[in-house]
């Protein structure tokens, strides 16, 4: 008796033909089986070969997201130390240094890298700034009772 | 800090150049965010020099 076996491993189909050609087995089946199993080896190989590639490449790809993700994360740590020292320079007595704080307060404040309570610190010190005029404006009596001017002296 | 000279008939705070560069900046921010600036930082911020 002629026995056809197929077995399915992996996606390959492997397809064997027992007994020999005499018993009956037409020969275009046996072609086919052959091909067939040809096939399937042939889809397997292929398959895990671009299994591999594509793991590989995932590999490659999770490294540069780390190395991408370390590098935001130290650029956000400088971002962090540049405006604890602008919040600190902008708060000095000496009106100069104070500039240069705000200064450096306005750039930060365009930063991607700072988040929103990031912002909020910056509104906080600017807001620090002004706690004085802003209060005597309002003791003032507010606009159109008073007039603001610029100190000249440098 | 803010001085007050009470000479004319508007009350005159003079601000230091710190205070003038901050509530510029806080108008721009606000702005760049769609947020309302109060009256005290507009005028601080649209001071003219002292002469």
């Amino acid at each position: 008796m002629t026995g056809l076996v197929v077995a399915v491993h992996g996606g390959a189909a492997i397809a064997a033909s027992k007994g020999s050609g005499d018993d009956g087995a037409p020969w275009w089946l046996t072609l086919v089986v052959g091909f067939v199993a040809l096939a399937g080896t042939i889809f397997s190989a292929v398959s895990a070969q671009q299994t591999t590639r594509k793991s590989a490449n995932l590999d490659r790809l999770d490294n540069r997201l780390e190395s991408m993700e370390l590098d935001k994360w130290r650029h956000r740590e400088e971002t962090m130390r540049m405006l604890r020292w602008a919040s600190e320079k902008a708060i000095d007595p000496v009106d100069n240094v104070r500039l240069l704080g705000i200064a450096a307060l306005g750039a930060l404040g365009e930063s991607e890298l700072l988040q929103r309570e990031d912002q909020e610190l910056i509104d906080r010190v600017i807001d620090a700034i002004l706690q004085g005029a802003v209060a005597e404006y309002h003791e003032a009596g507010g606009p159109g009772d008073v007039e603001v001017v610029e100190d000249g002296a440098e | 800090m803010a001085q007050s000279d009470g000479q004319s008939s508007k009350k005159r705070i003079v601000v230091s150049s710190a205070e003038v560069a901050a509530a510029k900046l806080k108008v721009e921010r606000a702005k760049a965010s769609g947020r309302d600036v109060d009256s005290a930082t507009q005028a601080i911020a649209d001071a003219k020099k002292d002469r």
